[in-house]
């Protein structure tokens, strides 16, 4: 039994130690991610790190970090040592994000090492509604002034913006109605619920049943859609309109490594699996450095800041702080027990768990309602808006408590209250996570949880310390064999190295 | 015919073809599922993990190959995420929240045998009814699918919300409250519509709310725990006795009626994009509940109770693939993973698929799903002894693994620590929901239509721009009619049944 321990000791410190050596890379480099799992961008990377395993002894990791629009993968990477191991999938859609978002990352934050792909954008309608063609489009629109249907993912987005200059050109209002994604947005145009959809050229393949390209902004048509017209060509002045998607790091990387990383990504975007790639997704592959991709990067931002202004968007983002927040909830939750208090002491009632939940969850929706009132009101023309439905909701919250206490007042008699037995269990338990999840960024994940489950099951009485060992040996080398080496989570580890 | 042709190809390609050996395909589809039962069993990890995962994997495949690994990996997923929710009340993927209810009431009378084995049993029939509907039903599914606007979507939310009235009929003022604040929770982040921030306190890991999975998981496994280690006598280190007998084929037979029309229910409820497999389990067992004969043995572990979900889940895999393969649209976050991955492999779904060219490949993907759901009842079978001889372990060793696990899955959804506490405080909140007699359940139920819910409501409102549309909408006003009657239908039979007793 000893012997099997040791060597499980054994097979864990190993997974431990590192192997050292003079040249950028010595250590796999990570590609963050801003998307979940299986995104197109997402995809591009990880089709990126398979074919840079052929030019750089060192593998290349893709890491998810979504959330905020990017705000997350983009914190994540100015946050790293600038040392070259971390560069960021950077594709056109951050501009919009890190304009709308007060959160102090800048544009000049970053190194622009290359962009790979671009793709222009187009203007997608379904081939079997009455509106198909630019033409049509505008007629419609003209007639039927903020009738016409737009849609496209989210407010303020790359293709909202599209859409914004391609109004303003042509002259003509429409609404815009946002979705949580492409193919939702898609789906509605094919379902007719809307009328456009404004995308990439390469929405359509597989759906030509359902969507059609009306146009696209390129000056010269594409080999790939021969058939589709420019925006030039109708007359609306839009020839270079593209969605790119390329590579940045953090400013300060020193020179070796972001030439070593620009070389990388040259071989890469030469490499004939990578172009089958690009080419099989419709986009096409390009290869611009830092100076043209910079150009290009800030070419959008000066014109997106024009657009967002046009569509209402305040660029400071001070607005709708909640005042006394604090002392409202505070006197609020002060307020609510001693009422519940009196009225339930009448009856000789005592504060119990369920009284305890209804008067917080009262609590809790008055608050929301609270926090909501100071949301920007709707937009003119508009009776619902951001604050709307958390007030329903709140309001719906609140009269289901007060219910629930109204009914716990004249049935109490018939509840049972189960007399809480091991409080203190529960108590050290929570206690002991809360520390695990403290300490696991500080001392890495596989010591921490290590030790987490060791004293989790002495707080627990395990007796059995073999058995306490030996599981806690197998444990973590069950996770490091599925998360590390298998699904290759990159879980936290020692930063005090 | 040329559909029974085409399928008898599709079959002899699953064989061997000129590039293909005889037991790559078998072989391929066995790896499927066993990954697919794994990242289904992790609470944490989905089918979309699981697929983004095994994409690079593919690469150098056989077009075919790749396909019915993927399809593989998709369809034993939503089986995997029963199995844990039966052994330890953490469902592995959101549907099977509506097995727990059943699954882990019988297993904590120890017979998490009987329970695993129907809930295979259930979802393999699922899985095989979804597969059929997909092979002949699906260019007339796909026409209602694209009929569904946001005033449809929007009641659909409304209407499955309603199931909690029916899904508890003891507490049902404390489940309403629990649905309230899952709702209210949901409002946290980026408002889709406007962009603006709602309740983050400028907290960017707040701008999209909190992440579903580790509420999840805090809510049933932590939760769950903690309630269990209130209630247990540390010195001793109890152990109960699981017995891993199957259930009788008998019992199965039974409930034929049942588990098919929960089948269909969930191949159809899976086909329209973005309402999928959860929904389909919940509208499930509340439709169980609703005709069954022995209402009080719900939530006691009723075989009805885990029939209804499982088969549902299984069947509404196969319906997901439905907008994907007719329309080009992916109904669910796994769906869309494998249009990124189809496309690597020059295969675009959409009509395209079904010319002549094609069809050998998609015919070949509904075989393999036969052999798949097959092989998986095989392989079920053999895995249920494992999981019973897991949960057999001392309650310290398994709770401790759990937990470890537990916040590990959290961390793996977005790579984020911020998200291991939400899982944390979520547990907390969830065990002092429980212990004070208020489900969590409806509040999952909640959190997921939710959002659905609210961003549907105000895009039909912005589209239309009237209030009326909810009812001029045909489909909408249909599934508004459906949720009345749900709310309705368990209070008045509750009103007459009393009558009856007090007469007597």
């Amino acid at each position: 039994m000893m012997k099997k321990i040791f060597l499980i000791i054994i097979i864990i410190l190993t997974t431990f130690s590192f192997v050292f050596s003079a040249n950028f890379p010595n250590k796999p480099i990570t590609i963050l991610v801003h998307t979940k799992p299986g995104g197109a961008v997402d995809l591009m990377a990880r089709t990126l790190a398979r074919v840079a395993d052929n030019y750089c002894e060192q593998p290349l990791v893709v890491v998810n970090k979504p959330g905020g629009g990017g705000i997350i993968a983009a914190s994540r990477l100015l946050n790293s040592k600038p040392d070259g191991y971390t560069i960021l999938a950077f594709p056109a859609t951050f501009i919009p994000t890190l304009q709308t978002t007060d959160i102090g990352i800048k544009l000049d934050d970053f190194k622009y090492l290359a962009c790979l792909t671009i793709s222009p954008e187009a203007i997608i309608t379904n081939p079997n509604s009455d509106i198909n063609s630019i033409e049509k489009i505008i007629s419609y629109a003209k007639e039927n002034p903020g009738k016409q249907k737009w849609c496209g993912p989210g407010t303020g987005s790359l293709d909202h913006l599209m859409g914004i200059k391609f109004w303003e050109k042509a002259g003509i209002k429409v609404k815009w109605i946002p979705y949580g994604g492409g193919s939702q947005a898609m789906g509605a145009v094919m379902g007719k619920h809307a009328d456009v959809y404004i995308g990439n050229p390469e929405d359509i393949l597989g759906r030509q049943d359902n969507l059609n390209i009306s146009a696209i902004s390129t000056e010269n048509r594409l080999e790939s859609f021969p058939k589709v017209p420019t925006l030039i060509e109708k007359g609306i002045d839009l020839p270079n309109e593209v969605m790119w998607r390329g590579f940045v790091l953090n400013k300060k990387t020193n020179d070796e490594a972001t030439k070593y990383l620009e070389d990388l990504l040259y071989k890469c975007s030469q490499d004939s699996i990578w172009k089958n790639y690009i080419t099989k997704t419709m986009v096409t592959p390009v290869f611009l450095r830092d100076n043209e991709f910079k150009k290009i990067v800030y070419k959008d931002v000066e014109s997106s800041r024009k657009y967002l202004e046009i569509a209402g968007f305040t660029l400071d983002k001070n607005a709708s702080k909640t005042p006394y927040l604090f002392t409202f909830i505070f006197s609020i939750l002060l307020i609510s027990f001693s009422i519940v208090y009196f009225i339930f002491k009448k009856k000789s009632i005592k504060l119990n768990g369920t009284i305890s939940i209804l008067t917080i969850s009262s609590v809790l929706a008055i608050s929301f309602f609270y926090i909501s009132s100071f949301f920007p009101a709707p937009r003119a023309g508009l009776f619902v808006g951001s604050a709307t439905i958390p007030k329903v909701w709140s309001i719906f919250l609140l009269l289901v408590s007060l219910i629930g206490l109204i009914l716990y007042y004249k049935n109490s008699a018939k509840e049972i209250t189960k007399k809480g037995e091991n409080i203190k269990n529960v108590i050290s338990l929570t206690f002991l996570i809360l520390i695990y999840i403290t300490l696991i960024p500080i001392i890495g994940f596989f010591i921490s949880t290590g030790l987490f489950l060791i004293s989790s099951m002495l707080i627990m009485k395990y007796k059995n310390y073999l058995n306490l060992l030996l599981t806690t040996a197998i444990v973590l080398l069950f996770m490091y064999i599925v998360f590390i080496k298998i699904l290759m989570v990159p879980l936290p580890t020692m930063s005090i190295f | 015919m040329e559909l029974f042709s085409n399928l008898i190809d599709g079959f002899s390609a699953l064989g061997g073809t000129a590039t293909i050996a005889w037991w790559q395909p078998i072989l391929v589809i066995l790896i499927g599922i066993i990954v697919g039962i794994f990242v289904g069993v992790m609470p944490g990890l989905s089918a979309s993990t699981g697929l983004a995962l095994i994409v690079p994997f593919t690469f150098g495949m056989d077009p075919l190959i790749a396909i019915i690994l993927l399809a593989a990996v998709y369809t034993s997923a939503s089986y995997g995420g029963t199995i844990s929710a039966i052994a330890i009340n953490t469902p592995g993927t959101p549907a099977a929240v509506a097995v727990a209810f059943d699954g882990y009431a019988l297993t904590k009378k120890g017979e998490p045998g009987k329970a695993l084995g129907s809930s295979l049993f259930a979802n393999v029939i699922g899985g095989l009814t979804g597969s059929l509907v997909l092979i002949f039903f699906s260019v007339p599914l796909a026409k209602i699918a694209l009929k569904f606007g946001p005033a449809a979507f929007f009641s659909l939310a409304i209407f499955g919300l309603t199931i909690v009235s029916s899904m508890e009929s003891k507490n049902r003022i404390k489940a309403f409250v629990s649905t309230a604040i899952g709702l209210l929770l949901m409002t946290v982040g980026l408002d889709i519509i406007n962009g603006t921030p709602r309740f983050t306190f400028d907290r960017a890991e707040l701008f999209d709310g909190f992440t579903f999975i580790p509420a999840l998981i805090g809510l049933f496994a932590i939760g769950e725990i903690l309630l269990n280690i209130e209630n247990m006598q540390m010195a001793k280190t109890f152990k109960q006795k699981f017995s891993s007998k199957m259930p009788k084929f008998k019992e199965i037979w039974s409930l034929k009626g049942l588990i098919g029309k929960s089948s269909v229910i969930g191949a159809i409820v899976g086909a329209i994009p973005g309402a999928g497999a959860t929904i389909a389990a919940f509208i499930a067992y509340g439709e169980a509940k609703r005709t069954s004969k022995k209402k009080d043995d719900f939530g006691k572990g009723s075989l009805e109770g885990i029939t209804a979900p499982s088969s549902a889940a299984g069947a509404s895999a196969g319906g997901a693939l439905i907008p994907l393969l007719t329309l080009g649209i992916p109904g669910s976050a796994a769906t869309a993973v494998m249009i990124g991955a189809l496309a690597l492999h020059n295969i675009t779904p959409g009509p395209e698929l079904f010319k002549p060219e094609n069809s050998t490949l998609v015919y070949a993907l509904f075989a393999s799903l036969f052999v798949g759901n097959a092989l998986m009842l095989f392989i079920g079978y053999s895995g249920t002894r494992l999981w019973v001889k897991i949960i057999s372990a001392p309650k310290a060793v398994l709770f401790s693994i759990i937990m470890s696990i537990a916040l590990v899955g959290s961390y793996a959804v977005k790579n984020s620590m911020f998200d291991v506490f939400v899982c944390l405080g979520f547990g907390v909140f969830g065990w002092l929901l429980r212990r004070n007699g208020f489900p969590t359940a409806p509040m999952v139920l909640a959190m997921i239509l939710g959002k659905m819910a609210e961003t549907n409501f105000r895009q039909a409102l912005l589209a239309e721009g009237t209030w009326t549309v909810f009812f001029t909408d045909p489909i909408s006003l249909i599934l508004l009619i459906m949720a009345v009657l749900s709310i309705a239908y368990p209070l008045i039979s509750e009103k007459i049944k009393q009558k009856n007793k007090t007469k007597k």
